[in-house]
């Protein structure tokens, strides 16, 4: 079973939002899908989802394409949280709907989870805080029965404790490896926890696909004062510098080899650690340029 | 989604308005047939009295030789349908505008709430093929339409049955049947026609003066491209014969739901609350709106010089709906700060 998504292109007014994006996506996974405010990351969602109609490319579901002339089993669970029809409608005439649409879909078990939280299903989503609107829509993913789960920012605005039952209802779904995630935050910070997966977004097209385990196994994060500030060109080459604090600097290398790690003895620095590398790094390292002149045309440029 | 889940889906969201739609219409024939007695009875008490129609005879029956009696009688007499297979709409209250309005803005609902709520998100989202999920929604509105006014039309008959004497009652069966069914055609064609606007309009207060306007202007246009091509005469001899004229319309309703379906397919949600929900359609508006508006319009700005009057106009059209249709949408512009 596999969700693939394939060569998708979309443009709204004219502007191109996605170019080419590709990805697959199976059963077992926790994707994390980060970019940047604009980067069209819901735009992705309501494509996969026909909401939009793309201008080029394919989504298959276990190689059966979605497309607004096919019928299916629905088996991947969206719903907007910005734009939907919900807005007057009381919690269980939601799920009605849901239940109609998901042949799997588990009305007891939607209820209790509700519950659980406190949440009357007689409330309407337009009373309802954040954090129980996330809440409510979780349980309607999980109770969709879907293998499929897509959610759009679902941290978003929430405070601790609300974002803290979320991260457990997702876990708790995972767990059982029948059910895919595909998470849209900025919390990147929530997503360090639980993607097994980072898709990164960017200029129109995921740039970057990580598997994060992997990925802890090759990057590296160093916390580094070099004498006299000479940088070994390979550190220059290979690393993102993210952070400069005096002479102290901060650079991601996405790759570390023994080459970088003998440059970096070579250069017998004044000072070197190596600090615990979060998602929020791999972020700053990949879709952010923002940094990117500090490495080649400032702090760097002195030291010539 | 089995099709029982797809029309259940549907008639979850839709069944107020159905309900609605149908008794609106059933009060509508009950108004209808009501105020057209009460008028009867108004009008029967003017009358005018022996000695006046002696004096005044010819105002009255024009050079027809008739007695009082017989004047009298044909004055409170109700006829319904004419002799023959003609078109008779407008004589009587079963075949008037109202109905094909309802009928109008019944197409309109089916296809523009579920946009303009956002319904269409769920629906696209479902896994069901568009053209299923817009079979599901016109049989349940055809249904609807169809079944409320044959009950308006049966309450507009019994109205009329219990209160204008049986002497005065005159039913030519076989052409009110055929008038019938060529309204049926009509109202098919009127919810056809609002369910391709529904469809392609997205925005509320322009759709219902889009409508509006062409409703009240469709008539002017028929007249002048006619006129134009020496071709009235000929178009309403089909147009006042029963049968061609229902043929004609349901080609027409067929072209319109065709249209409907293609253009639903093809719906795509980033256009919501846009004029157009299909930007590709822009130009060919625009270049409709040029022609269709000055045609409609004639010499309206100078009596008599079609020529200027309708090149000003389409000048005008044009500016106005260039900017209409390509202007920035603030609307939209909102959404994609959100959403992208």
């Amino acid at each position: 079973m596999t969700v693939t998504v394939m060569n998708l292109s979309k443009r709204i007014d004219g502007k191109v939002v996605l170019q080419d994006v590709s990805f697959t996506w199976q059963p077992g996974q926790i994707t994390g899908l980060v970019g940047r405010n604009g980067a069209g990351k819901t735009t992705l969602f309501r494509t996969m989802m026909m909401q939009y109609i793309p201008e080029k490319g394919t989504v298959c579901l276990n190689e059966q394409a979605i497309n607004p002339q096919a019928n299916f089993t629905q088996q991947i669970f969206f719903v907007d949280g910005q734009q939907n029809f919900f807005d007057r409608s009381e919690v269980q005439r939601m799920a009605d709907y849901y239940a109609l649409i998901y042949p799997g879909f588990q009305m007891a078990d939607f209820l209790n989870t509700v519950r659980h939280f406190s949440i009357e299903a007689t409330a309407r989503w337009m009373d309802l805080s954040k954090g129980m609107q996330a809440t409510v829509l979780m349980a309607l993913a999980l109770a969709s029965d879907a293998p499929y789960i897509i959610l759009d920012e679902p941290f978003s605005g929430l405070d601790v404790i609300a974002r803290d039952q979320v991260t457990k209802l997702i876990i708790q779904a995972a767990a059982d490896g029948n059910h895919a995630f595909l998470i849209s935050s900025h919390d990147l910070e929530e997503l360090d926890g639980i993607s097994d997966r980072v898709l990164i977004l960017k200029n129109h097209h995921i740039t970057h696909d990580y598997e994060l385990e992997k990925l802890r196994e090759e990057a590296k994060k160093i916390q580094v004062v070099f004498r006299h500030n000479q940088v070994p060109p390979l550190v220059k080459e290979q690393g993102t510098l993210i952070r400069v604090t005096g002479q102290v600097l901060e650079i991601i290398f996405l790759k570390y080899t023994d080459a970088i790690d003998g440059a970096l003895h070579q250069a017998q620095p004044v000072f070197m650690e190596e600090l615990p590398l979060t998602l929020t790094d791999v972020f700053r390292t990949t879709a952010v340029h923002d940094t990117d002149y500090l490495m080649g045309q400032e702090d760097f440029t002195h030291d010539k | 989604m089995t099709n029982k889940k797809v029309r259940q889906l549907i008639l979850e969201r839709h069944r107020v308005w159905l309900i609605l739609i149908a008794v609106l219409t059933l009060l509508l024939g009950l108004f209808l047939g009501t105020n057209h007695l009460a008028n009867r009875a108004t009008t029967n008490e003017y009358i005018p009295s022996a000695r006046s129609f002696t004096k005044e005879y010819r105002d009255y029956v024009g050079d027809e030789k008739i007695s009082y009696q017989e004047f009298v009688r044909r004055q409170k007499t109700e006829y319904i349908g004419d002799k023959g297979n003609k078109i008779t709409f407008g004589t009587s209250m079963l075949f008037i505008e109202p109905f094909i309005i309802m009928a109008l803005v019944a197409g309109v609902l089916m296809m523009f709430m579920d946009q303009n709520s956002q319904f269409n998100r769920l629906l696209f989202s479902s896994g069901v093929a568009r053209k299923r999920i817009l079979m599901a929604k016109i049989l349940p509105y055809v249904a609807v339409v169809l079944l409320s006014y044959l009950g308006a039309a049966a309450i507009i008959m019994l109205v009329y049955h219990f209160g204008i004497p049986a002497r005065y009652l005159i039913i030519d069966w076989p052409n009110t049947m055929l008038n019938l069914v060529a309204f049926v055609g009509t109202l098919l064609f009127a919810f056809g026609l609002g369910a391709m606007f529904g469809t392609i309009i997205g925005t509320a207060l322009p759709l219902v003066l889009t409508v509006a306007f062409l409703g009240l202007s469709g008539s002017s246009f028929f007249d002048q491209v006619t006129q134009f091509f020496h071709v009235q005469k000929q178009v309403w001899r089909y147009l006042d014969n029963a049968v061609s004229y229902t043929i004609i319309v349901l080609v027409l309703t067929m072209i319109f739901l065709g249209l409907t379906f293609w253009f639903y397919d093809r719906v795509s949600m980033e256009n919501s609350g846009h004029y157009l929900l299909l930007e590709w359609l822009r130009p060919w508006v625009l270049l409709a709106f040029v022609i269709y508006v000055p045609i409609a319009t004639g010499d309206w700005l100078f009596v008599g010089e079609k020529a200027i009057s309708m090149g000003i106009t389409g000048i005008i059209v044009l500016l106005l709906g260039y900017w209409y249709l390509y202007r920035p949408n603030l609307h939209w512009h909102r959404n994609r700060r959100q959403s992208a």
